[in-house]
């Protein structure tokens, strides 16, 4: 899902561009796309030189994301950009709501 | 600056094409590494039925546990020291990992010199400069030693 929609780890590169800068939403995704297509490059270069790569772990996420965005393009060409927008608030949605549990774990609390 | 019916310089066609050739070696390097890995076709370093006693250690912990148990090396595989490991088939994995990590490089690289040809030095010191960082992070020298 963040293949198709740029997301990854700039997750909020897509809506500051589109929802606070007024970029029109394929352009936005597109530019994250390009931003973090340079990004993570560096930082793959720096997990790699780590020994932080588990083959079994890495692979099929970055297939999935590689074969996410060959999807993802095809959707965009045809979407309308209101359908994409309320899906990218609906994958932040739960995202934000996952990285809050994940910190509340800490202090015992859990709602999921 | 030449551009094309949609806007686009040559520049950034020529990125483009880079990018999407090396994007599709890379992705098919990848699904060949990982069926050999997966069905064993070249033994792996660490045996897939341990993979899991693994992953939820920090990398430090895991990278001396894998030195000591299947290794021997003085040292814990660091830096660029997987290459010596490529006959493994889980580092084997590695190579299309460093292929598509590398390919944004090469297509900072290929599009200096048409930028330098047109005098626009400015973005072809950009496009220099970002490559250069990249083959930094790539050298390891960032990564490493602290």
């Amino acid at each position: 899902m963040a293949g198709m929609f740029g997301l990854g780890a700039g997750w909020a590169n897509v809506p500051v561009l589109n929802l606070l800068m007024g970029a029109p939403l394929k352009i936005s995704v597109a530019t994250s796309k390009f931003l973090l297509s340079i990004t993570d490059t560096s930082a793959a270069w720096i997990y790699l030189n780590k020994g932080a790569v588990i083959p079994m772990m890495v692979l099929p996420s970055l297939i999935g994301i590689m074969l996410g965005s060959f999807v993802g393009v095809r959707i965009l060409k045809v979407a309308k950009p209101t359908f994409i927008r309320w899906m990218v608030i609906g994958i932040l949605f739960f995202a934000g709501l996952k990285a809050i549990s994940k910190g509340l774990e800490s202090y015992g609390v859990t709602f999921f | 600056m030449k551009n094309n019916q949609q806007g686009a310089s040559e520049e950034m066609i020529l990125y483009a094409r880079v990018l999407e050739r090396g994007m599709y070696a890379g992705l098919i390097l990848m699904f060949v590494t990982f069926f050999i890995y997966l069905f064993g076709i070249i033994d792996p370093l660490i045996p897939l039925e341990q993979i899991d006693s693994f992953w939820n250690q920090p990398v430090q912990d895991y990278l001396i546990q894998i030195n000591k148990e299947f290794l021997g090396w003085d040292e814990p595989p660091l830096g660029w020291s997987w290459i010596k490991l490529l006959g493994f088939g889980d580092f084997l994995n590695f190579l299309p990992v460093a292929l598509l990590s590398g390919i944004t490089i090469l297509c900072y690289l290929v599009i200096v010199p048409g930028m330098f040809q047109r005098k626009d030095h400015w973005m072809a010191g950009i496009a220099f400069a970002e490559a250069l960082i990249l083959l930094l992070a790539a050298s390891g020298l960032l990564a490493v030693g602290h």
